[in-house]
């Protein structure tokens, strides 16, 4: 037995990289920040969703060449930018009201 | 500055005086990772998770005990508990040098002991007395020589043909 306690006790224990183990150790310790950013991001999306200029953005489901070809017969796109709309959904909010219905229900029957 | 201001300075947050307890105790703490494991990745493994638990548990340390002691159990429990990670075998010249034959059998045996039995081992190894090891692994003194005694009966049975 003496002679594994010796062979054990002389064997050279391999030198470890102290270093790398020290910065694994902090950077495995070390205060996490993501959520610091993730959080006033989230807010700025939903902020965001809140309150979307949507005039200036559009619906993205009204089909401006329809909507065109029927009440001016002439391109929305074209139509807008001759009058000075930044884009043709504003257009067609300038509308009044029972012309905007109109458009509405023709654009109804056409999905029918 | 003293071991159990460092350890008070590490649970306030202080990053400097976790530096100063880990330049104090790497040598130890890796010398027995590495009589534990016998393995040189997992030694590194284990005194790398041995001092993040230190930092986590700082603030626990209410000075009822030594900071050696305190510290130590953290280091023997975390090395009992320890999960051997699946490695990528090392490749053995065939037929193994004699010496090369015996450090295999000697790792082998003694990865076979219990956990306890190995700690006792390897503490013992370290050149740790019973009776720091009894209070270790608040165990009593008798309890560790017993622990030990086993240990050098299995290893003397099974290294038998290499002595």
């Amino acid at each position: 037995m003496r002679k594994i306690e010796l062979i054990i006790r002389s064997e050279p224990i391999p030198v470890p990289d102290y270093s790398a183990i020290y910065s694994e150790v902090i950077k495995k310790t070390g205060r996490k920040y993501g959520y610091c950013f993730f959080i006033p991001f989230i807010l700025g999306v939903i902020l965001f969703l809140i309150f979307l200029p949507r005039n200036e953005i559009g619906n993205p489901f009204l089909d401006y060449s329809t909507i065109g070809d029927y009440y001016w017969e002439a391109d929305c796109g074209l139509l807008a930018d001759y009058e000075g709309y930044e884009e043709p959904y504003a257009l067609y909010l300038d509308l009044d009201e029972p012309a905007r219905d109109e458009v509405v229900n023709y654009l109804q029957k056409g999905l029918r | 500055m003293s071991d159990e201001d460092l350890v008070r300075k590490i649970a306030a947050g202080e990053e400097a005086a976790f530096e100063e307890v880990f330049n104090r105790y790497r040598e130890r703490v890796y010398s027995i990772c590495y009589r534990y494991t016998r393995n040189y990745d997992d030694a590194q493994d284990l005194c790398q998770e041995v001092f993040i638990k230190l930092y986590r548990k700082a603030k626990g340390f209410d000075g009822r005990s030594t900071f050696f002691t305190w510290f130590y159990r953290i280091i023997v429990n975390h090395c009992i508990s320890f999960n051997r990670k699946k490695r990528r075998p090392i490749e053995i010249p065939s037929p193994p040098p004699p010496d090369l034959e015996l450090k295999m059998a000697i790792d082998r045996v003694i990865s076979s002991l219990p956990p306890r039995q190995r700690m006792v081992f390897a503490l013992r190894q370290d050149g740790y007395k019973f009776r720091e090891i009894g209070r270790l692994l608040e165990i009593s003194e008798g309890a560790a020589k017993a622990n030990y005694h086993y240990a050098v009966v299995k290893l003397r049975k099974e290294l038998k043909g290499y002595l």
